[in-house]
């Protein structure tokens, strides 16, 4: 009872927590961008877009950093047999991300949001670079955890006189930190969190473009720069994502497996790739299923360094990873696979869309036939799906490497602390959950009002110098 | 001495982050803790939250600093410390969230100052209160089993000792923040207020302190005479205060320094006291020397650029802040 109630605390904190540091890291990233442009051309409609851009990551970033203080008290509150097993690892790459990246952009960010008027223009360019490190250096660093969480490395244990895990001791720190999947996490993560920033900006700029606000120049800037940045991020994703799902292949077998809902091996070179199917867990099956023949022994066949490809590769079923005991009891050492088939699919199919519509995008502002006025609703209504596709990934990414909490060490029922109480934890989850919908509606609110409200200083003349409808 | 030299030098450090943390955040827990008593108009509220509103967060980051470093280096102290005041922490939590995010929302959601108003008022008031009362309890000892995890129960915290360490943290907590409302918000009245309130809080933190040096002394028979320089040190300086017109603010930031030194000395070797003379203490409930080597070389390379930006930003945001300006 008290693990799975620790179990949805934990769901409900990080999925709340994980809409926030996307839009922090793009925005920063986005910020960044706009000032290096004000800084070398010195045109103050780049300026007046990432003041308000920084309006709106003020809100952003609090709620972030708050809902990021739950993570941090949760790990020793609620899985604190987690916190001191895993402490050799863990200790160092929080430390580093507490010195390198928190103080850094905990420090920045309040020269970027009030020190505009008080810092020479290099030092407030400089400010927004130390933000998008600190930024990104922060999601590197948990990064690094996570993904030494699902592919451990560099490490061995240490158990009780009992044969209990008593810790994880780290002897190679460089195999430990950047183990396999620690690059390529931080590829895929740091450009979905782009996507996150430029889709939501580029619905800001089509908002302006659409309702003629802030029109002219500065509407049309924020759609332009932001949508291209959206779109490239949208095409590069493709490639990061096969190269993530490549070293789960080889490292997390039962993740892949459960990713294609696949119950037996299966040889090449036909290993068809799943679009849609409806699982039926129970009886470890699939009752209608649509797959592209071929399509995953290409995929999981290649090899990029050297350059090869062997369509007959073997890809495990689900069933090879639940084992029967000696006693007759059967371990599932496999990841629930209907909700992990899902949310992969949920991401997939988000992804695709948006760089179907960055394709699309790409191609009116090409032709500078951006006020389309389809086009302009299409962006607008579409900002809130990176946050389901990140969301989704997260699932994807945590479900997937269940039953354990580090991958083939520890499982996630032995991570929790001894003195839980379960009626505790339901206090925590329903406080947290009114408060959080709270924080929600108001950051919502919030930025909205930003949005609405926000003249560009410059925006006026332009308007007249040019004919609405025609920028 | 016993025990490895780096475990030295992480209990001294962890020591240092927690002594960072009040002394640059001291002063939004403790113009929190007295909010209504110290800012009565709107004017006069606003001013307060300009005047922290660039370094929350900076500040913040010593907590989390202070957190890690207990984590990395002595993970069952942390382990137990956070499994085991687990509703008292939550409360922290929770105050911490709503406090922080009313420095940023209280001047753009209008709709909802009063909310937020309070939330900076109630969210500082309980942690600077249960900060000291945990502290209190780690210093008295908390029941742990044979692994070293707790077994009393939320109401085991509030044991009289411990709620005495609460107030005493607290009254300097306040002592301190009237100090920085001297030096960086505008207004003779405020500040007016603010030296009347530093005068009870000082008062009533040289009393509790006075009560707290014998009460310890009772409970831990061999404290070393560094116990006695060290406490008397807190004395003379916090009766300085009261004669003293100028450098309250670092004043009482001497007062945190000396008060932390002082629960080092009580508590050496220990982190987390048990009841039985057992306890948590650095020398066998460490991580391994490799974790704790690597952690003090992070520290010493990244510790330093902190400090040295940290500096540039209280650079740039020097003088006083009012409540007519709009920061953003």
């Amino acid at each position: 009872m008290e693990l799975l109630l620790a179990r949805i605390h934990f769901a409900l904190a990080t999925t709340f927590h994980f809409i926030f540091p996307p839009i922090t890291i793009g925005l920063s990233f986005l910020i960044l961008l706009f000032q290096t442009l004000y800084l070398i051309k010195g045109k103050e409609v780049y300026n007046e877009i990432s003041k308000l851009l920084v309006k709106i990551l003020a809100v952003i970033f609090v709620i972030g950093v708050v809902t990021g203080f739950t993570l941090s008290f949760s790990f020793g509150m609620y899985w604190s047999k987690f916190s001191k097993i895993a402490a050799d690892l863990i200790g160092i790459t929080i430390t580093a991300e507490g010195v390198f990246a928190f103080f850094l952009e905990g420090v920045f960010i309040g020269l970027l949001l009030f020190g505009q008027n008080r810092i020479p223009k290099f030092m407030y360019w400089f400010s927004s670079l130390m933000v998008f490190l600190g930024t990104h250096l922060s999601a590197f660093f948990i990064l690094a955890t996570n993904s030494w969480m699902q592919t451990p490395a560099g490490y061995e244990i240490i158990r009780t006189a009992t044969g209990e895990i008593d810790k994880v001791i780290i002897v190679d720190w460089f195999k430990a930190v950047f183990n396999p999947s620690t690059i390529v996490r931080m590829l895929h993560t740091t450009i979905a969190c782009w996507i996150t920033a430029s889709l939501l900006t580029s619905a800001i700029g089509a908002y302006y473009v659409f309702t003629k606000k802030n029109n002219g120049e500065f509407a049309s800037t924020l759609l332009r720069i932001s949508f291209i940045v959206f779109a490239f991020s949208a095409f590069a994703q493709f490639f990061t994502g096969h190269l993530q799902a490549m070293v789960a292949f080889r490292y997390q077998p039962a993740k892949i497996a459960a990713f294609e809902a696949m119950w037996d091996t299966k040889r090449g070179p036909n290993i068809p790739m799943s679009v849609i199917a409806i699982v039926d867990e129970k009886n470890q099956r699939n009752v209608i299923e649509i797959g592209i023949p071929f399509l995953n022994a290409i995929l999981y066949g290649i090899e990029f360094f050297p350059p090869h490809l062997d369509l007959n590769i073997e890809m495990k079923g689900i069933k090879e990873f639940v084992k029967t005991l000696p006693d007759g009891t059967v371990v599932k050492e496999h990841p629930p696979v209907a909700i992990t088939y899902y949310t992969f699919r949920i991401m997939i199919f988000l992804g695709s869309f948006f760089a179907l519509l960055g394709l699309i995008g790409l191609y009116l502002i090409w032709k500078k036939q951006y006020d389309n006025q389809k086009f302009l609703k299409a962006v607008m209504h579409s900002w809130w799906l990176p946050l389901v596709a990140n969301t989704a990934g997260w699932y994807t990414a945590e479900i997937g490497r269940q039953p354990y909490v580090i991958y083939g060490v520890l499982k996630t029922k032995d991570a929790l602390a001894p003195n839980l109480n379960a009626f505790n934890v339901l206090l925590t989850i329903v406080v947290l959950l009114v408060l959080y919908l709270f924080l929600a509606y108001v950051a919502y609110y919030l930025i909205m009002r930003i949005i609405k409200d926000f003249k560009a200083e410059d925006s006026e003349s332009s308007v007249v110098a040019q004919p609405a409808g025609e920028v | 001495m016993e025990g490895l030299f780096t475990q030295h030098v992480l209990y001294i450090v962890l020591g240092v982050a927690f002594f960072m943390y009040v002394f640059l955040y001291g002063p939004i827990l403790g113009t929190g803790a007295v909010f209504p008593f110290l800012a009565k108009s709107e004017e006069e509220k606003k001013a307060v939250l300009n005047s922290v509103a660039p370094f929350w967060d900076g500040a913040g980051v010593w907590l989390i600093a202070a957190a890690v470093v207990m984590w990395g280096a002595f993970p069952q102290s942390y382990a137990t410390i956070f499994g085991g005041f687990f509703l008292a922490l939550f409360v922290v939590l929770v105050s911490i969230i709503i406090s922080v995010a009313s420095i940023e929302l209280y001047l753009k959601d209008k709709e909802r100052r009063n909310f937020w108003n309070n939330a900076y008022f109630i969210g500082n008031l309980i942690p600077s209160l249960l900060f000291g009362v945990a502290l209190g309890n780690v210093i008295m000892g908390i029941p742990l089993n044979e692994e070293m995890w707790y077994t009393g129960d939320f109401f085991t915290l509030l044991r009289p000792y411990a709620l005495l360490v609460g107030l005493l943290g607290m009254s300097l907590i306040i002592t301190h923040a009237m100090g920085y409302v001297l030096i960086k918000v505008e207004g003779e009245e405020i500040n007016n207020r603010a030296i009347n309130i530093m005068k009870l809080s000082n008062s009533i933190f040289l009393i509790l302190f006075v009560v707290f040096v014998f009460w310890t002394h009772h409970m831990f028979k061999d404290l070393s005479i560094f116990y006695w320089v060290v406490a008397s040190l807190i004395v003379v300086v916090s009766i300085a205060m009261f004669f003293i017109k100028a450098y309250h603010f670092w004043l009482s930031t001497l007062n945190l320094l000396l008060s932390w030194a002082l629960v080092g000395l009580i508590q050496y070797p220990f982190i987390v006291r048990g009841l039985d003379g057992n306890g948590i203490n650095i020398i066998n409930h460490s991580s391994s020397p490799v974790t704790q080597t690597a952690m003090i070389v992070i520290l010493a390379v990244g510790v330093p650029i902190v400090l040295l930006y940290t500096y540039y930003s209280y650079f740039v945001f020097r003088g006083k802040f009012s409540g007519k300006e709009q920061m953003y």
